[in-house]
Formats: C-alpha cells, structure tokens, sequence
C-alpha cells in the first residue's frame, strides 16, 4: 500500500465533510454495520476512539498540565481548566515532574511588578487607614451623615426590592427565507436568522451572552445584547451569505447557545428544502414559425411583410447566458449574427427577424428563413417559409 | 449543539478560550517536533506564555492568530533544537515503549481491552506512517481534517483522502478479522 498516491479531485469534493460523517457515524449505533459496507463502519470507528483513548487522555492530561503551569504563572487570569474535567480522571497528574525552565522563570520585569504592586497594596492599605481614622472624627459630630448614606447604599436597595432574577427563559430562532426548495446550486443566497430572546417579567435587565453558530456548531460567533429593565423578549438578527453548492453543506444548521446569565439554546433550524443541480446551459432545439402562414390569393407585385420566429428551447436548470447565432432570410445565402440572452433557469426564448418586399411575379421570394445557432452549442433551426403563389 | 469546544462557557476567560480553541493542535505540533513529550509541554508553555504576555495574541486578528501562534512556535522550536544538545534526551519511541509496559502492568480490565484491541493494532500497523499518524491524529487527538493538515504541513483535501484510504483499509482488514473472531466464537 503506498503511502502518497495521487489526488484524485472528485475524491476529495466527495469527502468534503468526512469529518462530520465520522461525528455522526461514532454516535451511531455500533451494532448497525451500513449496507454499503463503506469505510465509516460504526463498530470500526467506535472500537479506533477506544483504542487511542490512553492516548487522548494523555494529551489531554498534557494540555491540563500545560494550562495549569500557564495559571501558577499568571499568565492565564482565570482558574478554570480549558478543556476536559480534570475530575474525570481520578490520580490524573496535575503537576509537572521536570522543573520550569529556566528561560520561563520570572524575570527582572516581573520582580519589578510585583515590587510595584506591592508599594501600590501598601499605599492603599494607609489611604484607607487614613479614611477611617477622618470618617471616626466626622463620626463625632453631630451631622448623622453616615447612617444615611449607609441606608441608601445600593446593597441595601438592591435587598428591599423585589425584583425578578435577570434570566432567559427561551430562544426561538427563525430563518428567512424559510426554503431554498427549487434554487439552482451555484447560485447565490442570502439568509437572516432572527434570534428572540424571551425575559420574565420584572427583571433589572442585564446583558444576555450567546454565541452562534451557522454550521452546526463546528465554529460559532460570540455576541451580546443588553436588555432593559422590565423588557420581556429581545431580538437579534444576523446573516450568513454563500452560493448555494451542489453537495447542499449550505446553509448549515443554525443554533443559539446563551451562555450568560443563564445557559439556554435555540432549537436548531435550518432552511428547508435542497437547491436545483444546475445542467449546463445547452439550446437542444430550434422552433421556427412564419406570419403569413401563406400567400397564395395575393396579388404578385403586393407589399408584403414576412415574420419569421425563432423559439429556441433551452435545457432546464440551466445558468443562462447568451445565444449566439445567425439567421437568414434568403435560403442561408445571407447570415446576419445575432444574440439573445436568457437568465437563469429560463427554458425558452424567442427571436423575430423579417423581409419585406413586393412578391415577384417569378415566385422567389419570399424565400426559407431560419436560424443556426453558434453557441452555446451548435444546433440549426428547420427552414421555413410561406406556403403558396402569388397570382 | 455540536461543538469543537466542549468546556466552553460562561465563565471562560479569553485567555481559556484562545487556549482551547488552538492548544490542541499546537500540542500536536509540538509533539511531533519535539524529542520528548515532556519538552512538547515546555514548549506549548512557552508558547502561550508569549501569547498571554501583555495579552499580545488577543492584539492579533482572529483569523491570523493560529498562524501567529505556529510561527511563535517555530521559533521556540528552533531555540529550543539549539539547546537540546546540552540537554539528556528521551526520544518519543522509547516514552511511547515505556507507556505501553506500563498499561501492560495496569489493571486487567486495561489487558482484556489491549486483548480485543489486538487485531486493531495489528491492522494498524500494516498502515503506512502517514496514514497511521492521520487516524491517530483524529482518533487519539481529536484534531479535525484542517488542523490535522496544519500539523503534517499537507493540504486538507489530501488529508480527508488520506483518512479514508486508511480507514478503507482498515475497515477491510480490521473488519475481516472481527467477522472471522465471531464466526470462530461460534
């Protein structure tokens, strides 16, 4: 088995998302092997994550490790473990056996802030010292002042009030357009999601934390929004843009996730349906007509107008674009360029071009017209021309 | 909701946050650079200790700072490549060996898994290195297909085949031998 074999393009689009169909397959049911026998067998990943499980708890001991050294130094300001809970792993080493290195200690810098931050500490301690020491003298006097600035402390306002704890109770998540059913892939979409926050009655008010995905969580955007006293629901609306591609990975599922004052989550919603795999843009046939279907009972030597219609009809699904072709009037012997554009999933477009003149008594004219398409393909219209004689 | 940071949360701090979102793969890197697990350690430390400094990282656009922190760790690598020659080392191969005698020693409940796991291993490593590194990067690590790319200095799309021919691979192997096991069994 070689260990670099080359790229192969449509593998890699057809693994676009192996990530996340080994995330589902490892929550599947490892009793249920899939008919196709295909590589992500439930049982065969399962019995992988077992088996490097001493591995990956050993990282993750290391990352601990790692983050705990980081908070002994400081440098990491609060005490929480990043990833994984220590306290799953009973006798999980949370120290170092090898010393700091030397390059890590605390150098001249930090002995200098520490230094700083204790002259500051003691500064502070005298300040309030001193504060005491006038606020007993003021005391002695006969003004009262302190028992009533005491009485209208904001603790003492915030315990004889009875408000409501600022919580969320719910999110409802709403996406528009609500489905992308019979949108051509390749095309471009726009999507609003709308968040509604919901507050019991009776609150301060408070700012709601969250943070938003649009991909099913595999990366996810933090923002905040501040409610008012008293409001019950909130709203926040954002957007995601993109082409809509033909192995429909977008749009992604959507989700809301508060993290603070409270821990709540949206449903998750995703616009319904699937977009339109696009074909190529492609005339498969040319339709002609005539107005005057005839001229027989006309007077040869009659001014007459001749109207010849082109219908050319276009493969569905297409991405549009531009028909270019040439037409004539006098059998092919004479063929004037000209274009046509069509949008997106149009499917049949149509093209007029004339002759005028007085109909000879020799019966040339009106002579066959027609159409013979260029591009995007070549395809020629049938030829076509008014039925009957002048007399 | 499915989520590449299982302890997030409320209360995390940035510092945690930038920790948990790139440690891992940083970790991972080191890891296959360094002579030792324990100097990977000393390393990530570094590295974050620099990025934590006057919250320097934090200074660095979202989207630029994995490559910040990579280049940060390069540069430890390299002064830390200048200084291991005064220093005693313990190559990866032989902590790896010693973790494995070590498992060996551990409770019986650890030998009847490595017992049952013992047709997965050998599946394993019939793998080439490459692909073996792939599955014990995603298996072992919990490293996505992009990060996994960061870590080997490949392409993601190369990456994605590699895991699947190894998983291809293995699912024919691997699973021929637990078919034969229960037919055996019975």
């Amino acid at each position: 088995m070689r260990d670099e074999e080359p790229v192969n393009f449509e593998e890699v689009a057809r693994l676009q998302n192996l990530d996340e169909q080994i995330d589902q397959r490892l929550y599947a049911n490892p009793q249920a092997r899939p008919a196709n026998q295909d590589a992500l067998d439930p049982q065969l990943l399962n019995d992988l994550r077992d088996f490097y499980q001493p591995h990956g708890q050993a990282f993750q001991q290391g990352l601990d490790r790692v983050w705990g050294r980081l908070e002994q130094s400081g440098a990491a300001q609060r005490q929480r473990p990043p990833r994984g809970d220590p306290t799953a792993e009973p006798g999980a080493p949370q120290e170092r056996i090898h010393p700091m290195p030397e390059n890590i200690r605390p150098g001249w810098g930090a002995r200098l802030a520490a230094l700083i931050a204790a002259v500051v500490a003691v500064v502070l301690v005298a300040g309030l010292v001193l504060g005491l020491v006038l606020v007993r003298a003021n005391g002695t006097n006969t003004t009262g002042n302190n028992q009533t600035q005491t009485g209208s402390s904001p603790q003492a306002t915030q315990t004889t009030s009875a408000q409501t704890p600022f919580s969320v109770t719910s999110v409802d998540l709403a996406v528009s357009p609500t489905s992308i059913a019979g949108k051509a892939c390749g095309t471009s979409a726009s999507f609003t999601y709308t968040a509604t926050f919901h507050i019991p009655a009776g609150t301060a008010g408070g700012t709601i934390h969250f943070q938003y995905t649009l991909n099913n969580g595999m990366s996810s955007t933090s923002a905040s929004v501040a409610v008012g006293a008293g409001q019950t629901s909130k709203t926040y609306t954002f957007t995601s843009s993109g082409t809509l591609p033909p192995d429909h990975t977008y749009p992604g599922i959507a989700e809301v996730l508060v993290t603070a004052p409270n821990s709540v989550h949206s449903p998750q919603v995703k616009p319904s349906g699937l977009c339109v795999a696009q074909a190529a843009f492609q005339v498969t046939s040319v339709n002609m007509a005539v107005s005057p279907t005839s001229i027989a009972g006309l007077a040869c030597g009659t001014q007459v107008t001749v109207t010849y219609t082109a219908t050319f009809h276009i493969l569905a699904n297409g991405p549009g674009g531009t028909i270019h072709f040439s037409y004539t009037v006098d059998n092919g012997r004479g063929s004037p360029p000209a274009s046509i554009t069509v949008a997106a999933g149009q499917t049949t477009a149509t093209y007029s071009f004339t002759w005028s003149g007085a109909l000879p008594p020799d019966h040339t004219m009106p002579e066959n017209g027609g159409v013979f398409v260029n591009s995007p393909n070549q395809v020629n219209s049938p030829l076509v021309a008014p039925a009957g004689r002048c007399s | 909701m499915k989520s590449a940071s299982p302890a997030s949360g409320m209360d995390e701090s940035p510092a945690a946050a930038l920790y948990r979102q790139h440690g891992p793969l940083i970790f991972a890197w080191l890891l296959k650079q360094a002579h030792s697990w324990e100097d990977a350690e000393d390393l990530l430390l570094e590295v974050f200790l620099a990025a934590f400094e006057r919250n320097r990282l934090l200074a660095v656009p979202e989207e630029k700072r994995l490559a910040w922190l990579l280049s940060v760790a390069q540069h430890k690598l390299v002064d830390y490549y200048r200084l291991s020659g005064r220093r005693p080392q313990v190559p990866l191969d032989a902590l790896a060996e010693t973790l494995e005698e070590d498992e060996a020693r551990a409770p019986e409940a650890v030998a009847l898994r490595h017992e049952r796991n013992a047709d997965l291993r050998a599946a394993l490593q019939a793998l080439p290195q490459t692909q073996r590194e792939v599955v014990q990067l995603r298996f072992g690590e919990g490293l996505r297909c992009t990060e996994i790319a960061t870590v080997l200095g490949k392409r993601e799309g190369a990456v994605r085949i590699l895991l699947w021919r190894a998983l291809t691979f293995l699912r024919e192997r691997y699973g021929k031998d637990q078919e034969g096991n229960t037919r055996d069994a019975r």
